[in-house]
């Protein structure tokens, strides 16, 4: 069960705009700390837009106009402009859906976010530090003995973890995750709803999947979206045996219409 | 089903047009390549004429202990004509010029050049291999014909005699024409060589590349990562293509109005040649950079940006060495249309007859596609060959600037 | 609810559903066979319900075979997986209902008619009251209808109740009269039986309770 008095970010009253065009209706939803928290729905929902939110990564899209409250630990405002973006990103990390890991080494992979943060003061701690990141996204072993091999020559699920590694290396306290293993084979996809297992240990996990088994997996909470509006949101053994909203046990039993 | 025996063969006969076309291009350029290669082969060797030297101090002005400077002042025409003398016997004012007349009028060059770095030899005698004239190397590598009547020629018969006679004494030899490598331009054709055109590209096109490839990287960095798309953008765009189709005449009067005019540089130097070059080749690196930027994906942008990369750390620690490949080969091929360019140095004055090696952008110098079009303009039958064997060098760089732009775009594909 | 837009599951679903619907009215009808047994004793009875047994077993196979094909091929969630833990379970205690309808019917034919008439009335009432309670239970299965539902896992306390008297009453009868011992012991055992149907009943109104809720309710302390 959810912790209900621990929040690691709380928004609402969320609105967001693609020029004119409505994208995220008025939505608010609270994310427990150190739980994995899943948004499901159909395509064009609104779920990857409203994660991108949270770390600003929509203000890389011009036309895009965010409006709401998002607060942090109860304290930080995320769109406060005192809040530099970079540290922001270095609170909240993020992965993708095709894995992108940087055309350099697997070290440099995990390297570059602490050297650009000044995290590490000498040579030897960034390599414990990349060692450290490499252990907790379980690749270690399978890299340890061609850290300089150039990333790109991984498998899909090792790059997927290699880019878990690099987002951890900065220490965030959140972990955004949108769709990660759509472009993974089960066996890879396996793998990392188990990291993300025993990520939640030490990190808040959202996670945005169109594969509603994955949900159930792998979250202990679960929002259901659906033309740019929260439908509903609960535990996520209560939305997957008795959800509240007609509309969402149509969803989540295949009843699309 | 009916039809597929006339797709087959509409197949087929498409195939063979390429072929044809294939086979009918490469037999063009192999003729092409055989003519300039016959032609200009003959300017890699000079015919020589073997002459007992001795360094007599009568025709001397200086000895053995001068110095290199002195050496360098001093004149060896006395010399020159005494070696004459001593070779050639009994010889009438006449027909001492004449004799004169079958070495390279440089013959005292030669002796200097010779004592320079064998003083020791003052007052000795040694056999040297003296450059023919230019006529003569032409008569002995058969292109003059010998059986015309003499007002046709340019050797008269008195000196086919002497070359006849030469010949049955094996004094007349070949050497290889190192000359056409180290040496400027000469009114002479046997010492013309092609080093101070070499050396005034190079110039150029260093100072060509330092001023368009910093500005053209950059220019499109803005342009492509931080200027947001809209109307101005769009214009400029357009713009930079545009330009990229400008006759390159027209950059020569740019830099003759605006870097000679405005700016009063000097005339006729790289450093003018290579900026208004530079002019020209900008478009070529903007587009070719541009084009490579809007490669990279923009996941690898994402990447970064949410690690908490700035956007600037952002396009240079990622953005910009990934297009880096891209660029290069845009920038070489730029810098290959660039060398081979005429017009633009015309107009700045840098297809002139420049006979010293320039030492750096600001000293006088011609190009070398100016120089194979100065010594293509000349009377002198012993600047045929040069000219050829001008091309052949001009081919053989743009050759190979071409191909290291496609070992590069090669290179950058595996990594991808 | 919208439709599915897997057909497939859709109609496997519907068929699960219809097959419970048809094994409910077969169920009905032995034991509203087996109450009647009781006062007529009619050996026809028997052979009926004995039929009607059969039919109920394969209810109760084919409904089991249905809902793992889908649990295996569909991994229902929600509301399909309520359906189908929901069938799965109701339909084990229907196919109980159905022994126990056999059991007492075989009893009440082979016994001896020596008992006091009011006796075997009482029993006739209880059996109608057993009757009565299933069907409500079956009718709010089929409604969705969770207060109905609740009604009939209290009124199992009524039967239950009944049962105790009844059995009060027999015992007494017996110990004053040695002779009605065999077919006193008999109509216990049957008197047993629609106890025990109650309780099914009972069992399948939680499960109702489950399938609309999503929640196993403590139904001792609704009660109070």
């Amino acid at each position: 069960m959810v912790d209900n008095n621990n929040f690691a970010l709380k928004t609402n009253n969320v609105y967001v705009h693609y020029g004119n065009k409505m994208a995220i209706n008025n939505v608010a939803l609270d994310f427990p700390k150190n739980e994995v928290t899943s948004l499901i729905g159909p395509s064009g929902c609104g779920k990857s837009t409203f994660l991108r939110c949270l770390n600003r990564m929509n203000d890389v899209i011009d036309s895009c106009k965010v409006e709401g409250s998002f607060i942090m630990n109860n304290t930080i405002d995320i769109y406060s402009d005192d809040l530099p973006i970079e540290n922001l990103r270095e609170k909240i990390g993020m992965v993708f859906q095709k894995p992108n890991p940087f055309p350099k080494s697997i070290y440099e992979n995990v390297a570059y976010g602490p050297k650009i943060h000044g995290v590490t003061s000498s040579q030897s701690e960034l390599d414990d530090l990349v060692k450290e990141s490499l252990h907790r996204a379980g690749l270690y072993d399978e890299v340890k003995d061609r850290l300089t091999d150039v990333a790109t020559g991984l498998s899909g699920g090792q790059q997927q973890r290699l880019c878990i590694a690099r987002a951890i290396s900065i220490k965030p306290e959140i972990i955004l995750m949108d769709e990660p293993c759509s472009a993974l084979d089960p066996i890879a996809t396996a793998k990392i709803e188990d990291l993300i297992n025993e990520l939640k240990e030490n990190y808040t996990i959202i996670i945005v999947t169109h594969s509603m088994s994955q949900a159930s997996r792998v979250s202990t909470k679960t929002a259901f979206f659906h033309l740019g509006n929260l439908i509903e949101e609960g535990d996520t053994s209560k939305i997957f045996t008795k959800p509240d909203k007609e509309q969402t046990n149509d969803y989540i039993t295949g009843r699309f219409g | 089903m009916t039809n597929i025996k006339k797709r087959l063969s509409a197949e087929r006969r498409f195939k063979f047009y390429g072929q044809l076309g294939v086979f009918l291009s490469l037999l063009f350029v192999t003729l092409l390549m055989l003519k300039i290669f016959t032609t200009g082969s003959g300017a890699f060797f000079r015919t020589t004429i073997e002459a007992d030297v001795f360094f007599d101090p009568n025709f001397m002005q200086v000895d053995k202990n001068s110095s290199d400077k002195e050496i360098s002042r001093a004149s060896f025409e006395a010399l020159a004509d005494s070696v004459v003398n001593y070779n050639f016997k009994d010889l009438n004012e006449d027909q001492f010029i004449k004799v004169r007349e079958m070495f390279t009028r440089r013959f005292d060059y030669q002796l200097r050049d010779y004592f320079l770095d064998n003083k020791d030899d003052y007052k000795k005698t040694v056999k040297l291999k003296i450059t023919a004239s230019s006529d003569l190397d032409q008569i002995v590598k058969g292109n003059y014909p010998r059986n015309v009547p003499e007002a046709q020629r340019k050797i008269n018969d008195y000196q086919l005699s002497i070359l006849d006679e030469l010949n049955k004494q094996e004094r007349i030899g070949s050497t290889f024409n190192f000359w056409f490598f180290t040496n400027g331009d000469s009114r002479d054709p046997e010492t013309a060589g092609i080093w101070g055109a070499i050396m005034g590209s190079f110039y150029a096109l260093m100072v060509c590349l330092a001023f368009a490839f910093p500005i053209g990287l950059f220019a499109s960095v803005y342009l492509e990562e931080y200027t947001k798309p809209g109307k101005i953008t769009d214009l400029i765009e357009v713009n930079i293509n545009n330009l990229a189709a400008v006759p390159s005449i027209v950059f020569g009067l740019l830099g003759l109005g605006m870097l000679i005019g405005v700016f009063n540089m000097p005339f006729q130097v790289p450093l003018v040649g290579g900026l208004t070059l530079g002019f020209m080749t900008l478009p070529t690196i903007i587009i070719a950079c541009r084009s490579s930027l809007r490669a990279v994906p923009p996941s690898i942008r994402h990447g970064a940006l949410a690690l908490g990369a700035t956007k600037t750390q952002t396009t240079f620690h990622h953005v910009v060495p990934l297009a880096l490949p891209g660029t290069l080969t845009g920038t070489i091929i730029g810098m290959a249309q660039a060398l081979g360019e005429t017009a633009p140095l015309l107009m700045v004055g840098m297809v002139a007859f420049v006979m010293e090696i320039p030492g750096g952008p600001l000293d006088p110098a011609t190009g070398l596609p100016s120089q194979i079009y100065l010594w293509s303009e000349s009377a002198e039958r012993g600047f045929i060959e040069k000219t050829s064997a001008g091309i052949m060098l001009l081919l053989l760089f743009l050759i190979a600037m071409n191909l290291t732009a496609v070992l590069i775009r090669r290179k950058v594909e595996v990594k991808w | 609810m919208k439709e599915h837009t897997d057909k497939n599951f859709e109609n496997r679903l519907t068929t699960i559903r219809d097959q419970l619907s048809e094994m409910s009215a077969v169920v009905e009808k032995q034991l509203s066979l087996a109450t009647s047994c009781i006062k007529s004793k009619d050996s026809d009875c028997s052979d009926a319900i004995q039929n009607l047994d059969l039919q109920v077993d394969d209810f109760e196979k084919a409904v089991r075979d249905e809902c793992f094909e889908v649990l295996t091929l569909h991994r229902p969630v929600a509301s399909d997986l309520r359906l189908v833990f929901t069938a799965l379970k109701v339909s084990k205690e229907m196919e109980r209902i159905g022994d126990h309808c056999r059991g007492l019917s075989n009893k009440a034919i082979k016994s001896k008619s020596d008992l006091e008439p009011e006796i075997i009335e009482e029993l006739s009432a209880l059996g109608k009251s057993v009757l009565s309670l299933v069907h409500e239970v079956f009718d709010s299965l089929f409604a969705g209808n969770q207060e109905k539902a609740k009604e009939s896992w209290r009124r199992d306390l009524e039967i239950d109740k009944l049962y105790k008297s009844i059995l009060k009453t027999l015992i007494d009868k017996m110990e004053k009269n040695e002779s009605i011992v065999e077919s006193g012991t008999q109509h216990i055992l049957i008197a047993k039986s629609l106890e025990r149907i109650g309780d099914h009943a009972a069992n399948i109104a939680e499960e109702v309770i489950f399938n609309i809720s999503g929640q196993y309710q403590d139904l001792e302390k609704i009660r109070l």
